[in-house]
């Protein structure tokens, strides 16, 4: 490959445009300003969403609280009669120890 | 006796940033530029496409720091973010770009015995001939011959193996004579 005059060229070409300083602190002044401008117009576009969703909270939370009070409001209530219950605590405690024979 | 400000090292400036710290993010962009810049001034058009591409570049640096494992050297990490998207780049613009015909740019290439030519001459012709090549052709022959890397480390830039790295060289080179041979004659 070394032989084909056009390969010395070649890399004579390469040697040649290795040495062009690609960087030009001009052209880069001010670059980090760019970047972070950037970075935050992104930052803000995701904010409004985030936003949004902590604004649907409060109506989430009536919804759930109208919701609680509806089920309660409409479902049927019984009394309950405390005397009642500690008679059918007895009659159990009567009836264990009659069958345990004491 | 002025004391030396501390420059702290990258894991410190990562900490930083990860932890919300902007300031530290600007100082590893004014660490990396000169890096980015002179990678993607390779590849680009001009000075404003240049920009852009190098502000993509670092947007995904700061977006992907996380994911950073500390197992390369930082500049390894963030010369492989711009390569590939420099890559990403040749690809979505594919081969339109060169709308000058070789012919009609001011260049000669002079024979072997001449004088040096002007570095940024000479970086003109290649500029126009690497256009005319296929985004893979063009990123393997600017990393291996006008970055001088090795073709171990174009494979771990490109995330390509070894052997193909070695065949689309082979190719691109010879591609890239036949344009200037074209171009040119004997």
């Amino acid at each position: 490959m070394d032989n084909d005059p056009f390969d010395n060229r070649l890399d004579r070409l390469f040697a040649a445009a290795r040495k062009t300083e690609c960087y030009e602190s001009a052209r880069a002044y001010g670059f980090e300003t760019r970047v972070m401008a950037r970075i935050r117009s992104n930052r803000a576009v995701q904010r409004p969403f985030l936003l949004w969703a902590w604004r649907t909270i409060p109506i989430f939370v009536s919804l759930v609280i109208f919701l609680g009070i509806w089920i309660y409001a409409s479902e049927p209530h019984y009394m309950v009669d405390l005397s009642e219950v500690a008679k059918i605590g007895d009659e159990e405690a009567i009836l264990t120890a009659f069958l345990a024979g004491e | 006796m002025t004391v030396p400000e501390e420059v702290p090292n990258d894991e410190r400036l990562i900490a930083a940033i990860l932890s919300g710290d902007d300031e530290a993010f600007v100082e590893l962009v004014r660490r990396y530029k000169r890096k980015v810049f002179s990678i993607a001034a390779r590849f680009v058009r001009n000075h404003d496409e240049l920009d852009d591409v190098c502000q993509e570049i670092f947007i995904k640096v700061y977006q992907n720091l996380r994911k950073y494992r500390g197992d390369a050297p930082l500049e390894h990490w963030v010369s492989k973010i711009a390569v590939n998207a420099c890559y990403d780049a040749l690809r979505k613009r594919r081969r339109t770009e060169d709308e000058v015909p070789l012919d009609d740019v001011a260049f000669a290439l002079r024979d072997p015995s001449s004088d040096e030519m002007p570095s940024r001459e000479a970086w003109e012709i290649l500029r126009h001939a690497l256009a005319k090549l296929r985004p893979e052709e063009r990123m393997v022959i600017t990393l291996l011959n006008l970055e001088e890397k090795s073709v171990r480390e174009v494979s771990a830039l490109t995330g390509w193996s070894e052997a193909k790295v070695k065949v689309r060289a082979f190719r691109a080179r010879k591609e890239l004579k036949r344009i200037l041979e074209d171009n040119h004659g004997q």
